[in-house]
């Protein structure tokens, strides 16, 4: 009697933790769509978040680490630049970055200071951590936070102006955290956490840095997307499976691209500018073709007998 | 922010937010009202409820927690026959009492304001976003705050007309102004006018629910009822003669809560949630039973020697 009644108690108590498990009360509703493999450890999927300002669009792409065929680059030094200096890179739609690097993906990352016009390729200097390729484009600053890749696409994310450069290759220095070891650390004194809703760029990990997630939220344009406050973003990063993550360039800056079809950079996402930014700094992905659906054995089985049809045809014909 | 799965965060979670409680109970009277609010009384799993006064206006308050098994949420259907579209018929007016029975939820509570105000079960055009059970039942409108429920129970306030797209709503409401409570601080909308007063609150982190009927308020003073209960955002619903707040009496009727009567509404919320269980025989009482079930078996065995 004493078991059954304590076993029943545990079954009750373990549905109640399954139930809150599966309905965690969170005041932002977010939706995911499922995903869509566009390259080899590369899939892409879209968001619909429905946030304080109302509705938001956003496009997801999650990056497996361990895939073959993964690597990463960012924007070069610019020529005559110097990390630190009067000028670091030169600025490039999204777009233009990815064709000029030939990668497959790309996002923006790093926050610029353009002294100019975003319109147009200018010297730009970054306010964040950038290193492309092994060479260090912009210092490391405090008050910010890095996403660090080396060569083998081992992952991390650390605080700004602690980073260890040794070993990495590609490194992107955001505005802040927005989830840190799994909990939204959004507050009001978070750089850029106006609760305003804004388009908005980020980039997350999993738990066990196998996973990568790029995020761009749209904004600023009714009747499609709103945009989101930081404390959204944090959420939605959770949502989408990041255990840490950071929020890079926004605004206007925010831009996701994928190869085209036919070669051209294939925009994934509306900038609200109406046009793409000439961003300070980009983040791309190199990634292997999806390989092509193997033939059914059957239908090989038909084709190589009808070949081994026509060769007795001819052999026919021969004699 | 988030609910976590864990036991261990679970029970942080309740002391975060037993302590938000107590920090919110310490800064009640930052503002002008007189608030009270009586201790609360479970009646379904995850449903609590309170008495309060405003003003020394009587007030009730059902507390919902949205994490709690067996919660979910419908509003009143489209009418048949009936288009979603601003200014169209799209639902029967009915009280709230005949929605609760006829859903079978547990509680109910009037929402969106309407505009056929003939006093009769009959269709009426409303006011700002409805969908029932994930189909439209009346337009997202500019200027009427609306509350979208999902189905796991997120919900969230958004600003009205700016719902451009119903994914992932399951169901939703809207209120007659923007959030009478923004962020906890009381917007103070203006009206002065002291009328029976429907609202509906969250608490910061989306766990809690608040339903809210006011014999007569102002809506600023409604917005500070919101605030010592511990709701982050809040929204006056439809008041006046249609404010009703009804619970199920678990009988397949229903008891109303407020004590301004009851009249023929527009749409209803309405929450579905499970009896409390019986109470279980706590342990340490259950091992001084059988301890004495014991002793009594060893009296017994002693005597037949």
């Amino acid at each position: 009697m004493n078991q059954l009644n304590s076993s029943k108690i545990l079954a009750a108590l373990s549905a109640l933790m399954a139930l809150s498990a599966m309905t965690p009360a969170q005041a932002q509703i977010v939706s995911v769509s499922s995903y869509t493999p566009i390259y080899q450890g590369v899939s892409e999927a879209t968001a619909t978040i429905q946030g304080s300002a109302g509705t938001s669009q956003a496009y997801v792409m999650q990056i497996n680490l361990d895939a073959p065929g993964i690597s990463f680059t960012s924007t070069g030094l610019a020529s005559g630049g110097s990390p630190g200096g009067s000028v670091e890179t030169t600025s490039q739609t999204t777009s233009q970055f990815l064709q000029a690097t030939g990668t497959d993906v790309a996002i923006n990352t790093v926050p610029f200071n353009t002294c100019c016009s975003t319109t147009t390729a200018q010297p730009e200097t970054l306010d964040g951590l950038a290193v492309s390729n092994g060479t260090l484009v912009a210092p490391d600053q405090s008050g910010t936070a890095d996403l660090l890749l080396t060569a083998n696409n081992q992952a991390s994310m650390v605080s700004g102006g602690g980073a260890k450069l040794n070993g990495i290759y590609n490194a992107a220095g955001g505005f802040a955290f927005v989830l840190q070891n799994g909990a939204n650390v959004v507050t009001s004194s978070t750089p850029t956490a106006s609760t305003t809703p804004d388009p908005r760029t980020a980039v997350g990990l999993s738990q066990n840095d196998q996973f990568m997630y790029l995020v761009a939220v749209d904004g600023r344009q009714s009747g499609y997307s709103q945009g989101v406050t930081l404390t959204e973003l944090g959420n939605l990063m959770h949502d989408l499976g990041s255990y840490d993550a950071i929020e890079m360039d926004g605004g206007g800056s925010t831009a996701m691209v994928i190869q085209g079809a036919n070669g051209s950079p294939d925009l994934l996402n509306s900038p609200s500018g109406g046009a793409q930014r000439y961003d300070g700094d980009n983040l791309g992905i190199y990634a292997a073709s999806l390989t092509p659906v193997p033939v059914p054995p059957s239908l090989a089985l038909f084709g190589s007998g009808l070949l081994g049809l026509m060769a007795l045809r001819r052999r026919q014909f021969l004699g | 922010m988030k609910t976590q799965t864990t036991q261990k965060q679970t029970s942080a979670k309740i002391v975060a937010a037993v302590s938000a409680l107590i920090a919110a109970a310490a800064t009640a009277g930052a503002h002008a009202d007189t608030i009270t609010i009586g201790n609360y009384t479970a009646i379904f799993q995850g449903i609590s409820e309170a008495t309060a006064t405003v003003n020394g206006e009587s007030a009730t308050v059902l507390q919902i927690d949205l994490d709690a098994p067996g919660i979910s949420f419908t509003t009143s259907p489209l009418c048949s026959g009936c288009t979603a579209s601003t200014g169209a018929n799209v639902v029967t007016k009915q009280t709230a009492g005949q929605f609760l029975t006829s859903t079978g939820v547990a509680v109910a509570i009037d929402a969106n304001q309407y505009t056929n105000n003939d006093g009769k079960p009959t269709p009426t055009p409303e006011n700002g976003l409805q969908v029932s059970n994930g189909t439209l039942v009346n337009p997202d409108l500019s200027g009427y705050e609306a509350l979208l429920i999902a189905q796991n129970n997120q919900t969230v306030f958004a600003t009205g007309g700016s719902v451009s797209s119903l994914t992932g709503v399951q169901n939703a409401i809207a209120g007659q102004q923007g959030l009478i409570l923004s962020s906890g601080t009381n917007t103070n909308v203006t009206d002065n006018q002291s009328a029976n007063r429907a609202g509906v609150g969250i608490s910061q982190n989306g766990q809690y629910m608040y339903l809210v009927e006011v014999s007569g308020a102002q809506i600023s003073s409604e917005a500070n009822l919101f605030y010592d209960l511990g709701a982050y955002n809040a929204v006056n619903l439809n008041g006046g003669g249609s404010a009703e707040l009804d619970i199920s009496n678990g009988k397949g009727g229903a008891t109303t809560l407020n004590n301004s009567g009851t009249k023929d509404i527009g749409a209803d919320l309405g929450i579905y949630a499970a009896p409390l269980a019986p109470v279980p025989v706590p342990p340490a009482l259950m091992l001084l039973g059988s301890g004495l079930l014991g002793l009594v078996g060893f009296g017994r065995r002693q005597r037949s020697i």
